[in-house]
């Protein structure tokens, strides 16, 4: 599933770069790697979308052979291009207000990673502000966190294997979407306890390990909460996921991009150990989200619209939806 | 109508079943349910025949009988489709080849998560030469950030439309730049402006990626090549 957000290289090399050559560098930088990505996607990965392949084809063997009935199911769509665009443009946020699971599942996803991107200003405060360092070691001081999210990305097959089990136990070979929340049952907890490890370490007469150390359960559980809440979507709303995830992206961005701008006002006006000691007591509340949707989301779907059930799956012929 | 193996199980066992009595229906699929997001759903209506981009045929055809779109009558249709072994098919590529693309698309994940972040290390510099107010400052930050989150309303249905290349070469080569203005940048306004852009256009690689390696890796083979990319942006 699809993972992005605030990371540790960048600011641990681009405190060194800004130090040495200067702030103009930092998008100099940008352009050199993004310019060499741009040429290798271009001209050295073909593509690779079987729909896009296929047209291609039929249109090929269309022209080869003359024999008009070659063609694809996109060619087939009797809708008029511009009432697909409206229903593939409009349907996210249809989901977003109609939806409770989609609704709280982003909000959520929000706040995590609200907090997790006034984690990202708060390293700075800690490290910067309290202890007086310069920026490239309070880059190094990212490493935990990178290290937790490598570790949670090793574990990853294990609760894969894990929710292999259940299918194979499941009387359909499909256990209900909720089985898609017990990684995120168990991780949502290391993120309150990496805020408070980092919250009460981070006096500046204490060992810069503590608020170091902190960084590794958050960077460990936020991966599993991540791929938790793609899952449990995707399992929940099936054809319509896509645009699902779509309306969660959209939501979070926004929050966690006018996060940024207010927690430095908060941790001046709190504290450094009480303003972070806040975002962990939210991150303990957020704990019960997982739990509820794990016991009463089945019954939620249930008055859903969009939500994907079983009847549909018999309605439908297409196969795939069968494992 | 073709049968279709209900479970992997099946799956295998007929697939030796299978070789010697391959008749020209007979399919066999090549992706299953966690695949969902990368069949054109958002794009089609709900009577589109999905086995076309699922299934491997003998004979590289699915017939259907369905409404023209020029005529407004019912027609004979040929859907057509991967063969058996077709390589043609992104998940019949050479292992190497397969982890190349893997590669680049994680690569590019990683850049852009670095472009995000990376000017973040120097949020003074700018302040100082423009004169401007701590809060203005995060602005270019910011801005990057809610384009990451529009920008995949868009990009993930315009990649069911026009494939991934088109969309991955276009939204990067905008990237880029847009990158430049933001360098050179006289004023606030422009840096702020650019940057928009640039996260709008960024988001793209980060919205396709996972399809990517839907398109390239059977679902049991998926495991190690999708904990690299989940991995890359955050390192990044």
């Amino acid at each position: 599933m699809l993972t992005w957000d605030r990371p540790a290289i960048g600011p641990l090399v681009g405190g060194y770069l800004a130090n040495a050559a200067g702030w103009r560098w930092l998008y100099w930088i940008q352009l050199i790697l993004s310019g060499i990505m741009w040429i290798l996607l271009t001209f050295t990965v073909p593509e690779t979308y079987a729909p896009a392949i296929l047209k291609k084809r039929a249109q090929k063997l269309r022209k080869e052979t003359g024999v008009a009935s070659y063609t694809t199911e996109q060619e087939l769509d009797t809708r008029p291009f511009g009432q697909r665009l409206r229903i593939f443009l409009v349907r996210p946020l249809q989901l977003l207000f109609l939806e409770p699971i989609v609704l709280f599942i982003s909000l959520y996803m929000s706040v995590l990673y609200g907090l997790l991107y006034m984690f990202f200003v708060a390293f700075p405060i800690v490290y910067q502000g309290g202890k007086g360092w310069s920026r490239g070691p309070t880059g190094l001081m990212f490493i935990p966190l990178a290290l937790g999210v490598v570790a949670s990305a090793f574990c990853a097959p294990f609760v894969n294997k894990h929710y292999l089990k259940l299918c194979s136990r499941a009387p359909n070979g499909k256990p209900p979407a909720e089985a898609r929340l017990i990684p995120m049952m168990f991780s949502c907890w290391a993120i309150p306890i990496g805020l408070f490890i980092f919250a009460w370490t981070s006096y500046p007469h204490l060992s810069y390990w503590g608020p170091m150390m902190g960084g590794f359960p958050v960077g460990f559980g936020f991966i599993f909460l991540y791929n938790s809440a793609n899952n449990y979507l995707v399992d929940t709303y099936q054809h319509q996921a896509a645009s699902a995830l779509a309306a969660k992206t959209c939501i979070r961005s926004f929050w966690g991009a006018s996060t940024v701008l207010f927690t430095e006002q908060m941790y001046n006006t709190l504290g450094m150990q009480w303003a972070s000691s806040l975002l962990g007591f939210l991150a303990l509340l957020c704990c019960l989200i997982p739990y509820v949707f794990y016991f009463k989301g089945a019954t939620i779907r249930k008055y859903s619209r969009y939500a994907y059930t079983e009847d549909e799956n018999e309605k439908e012929i297409t196969g795939i939806e069968k494992v | 109508m073709a049968e279709i193996p209900l479970d992997k199980q099946t799956t295998s066992l007929s697939r030796i079943a299978t070789r010697r009595t391959l008749e020209r229906f007979e399919s066999r699929p090549t992706q299953d349910a966690s695949d969902m997001l990368d069949l054109p759903y958002a794009t089609l209506n709900d009577t589109a025949d999905m086995r076309e981009y699922t299934e491997e045929t003998a004979g590289g055809i699915i017939p259907k009988r369905t409404i023209s779109r020029v005529t407004g009558h019912e027609e004979e249709y040929e859907l057509v489709t991967f063969k058996v072994d077709d390589p043609e098919n992104p998940k019949n590529w050479s292992k190497a080849f397969k982890w190349y693309c893997t590669m680049v698309v994680a690569s590019t994940c990683f850049v852009v998560a670095f472009a995000s972040s990376v000017i973040t290390a120097d949020l003074e510099g700018p302040a100082e030469r423009f004169n401007i107010s701590r809060e203005v400052s995060l602005l270019p930050v910011t801005v990057f950030v809610v384009g990451f989150g529009v920008g995949p309303l868009a990009f993930a249905p315009f990649s069911e439309l026009f494939g991934r290349r088109p969309v991955y070469a276009i939204t990067m080569g905008l990237a880029v730049i847009f990158v430049i203005p933001c360098a050179v940048s006289q004023n606030i306004g422009t840096l702020i402006a650019c940057r928009l852009i640039d996260g709008i256009a960024f988001s793209a690689p980060m919205t396709l990626v996972g399809g990517t390696l839907a398109d390239l890796w059977r679902n049991e083979e998926r495991a190690v090549p999708m904990a690299a990319f989940s991995a890359a942006p955050f390192i990044g």
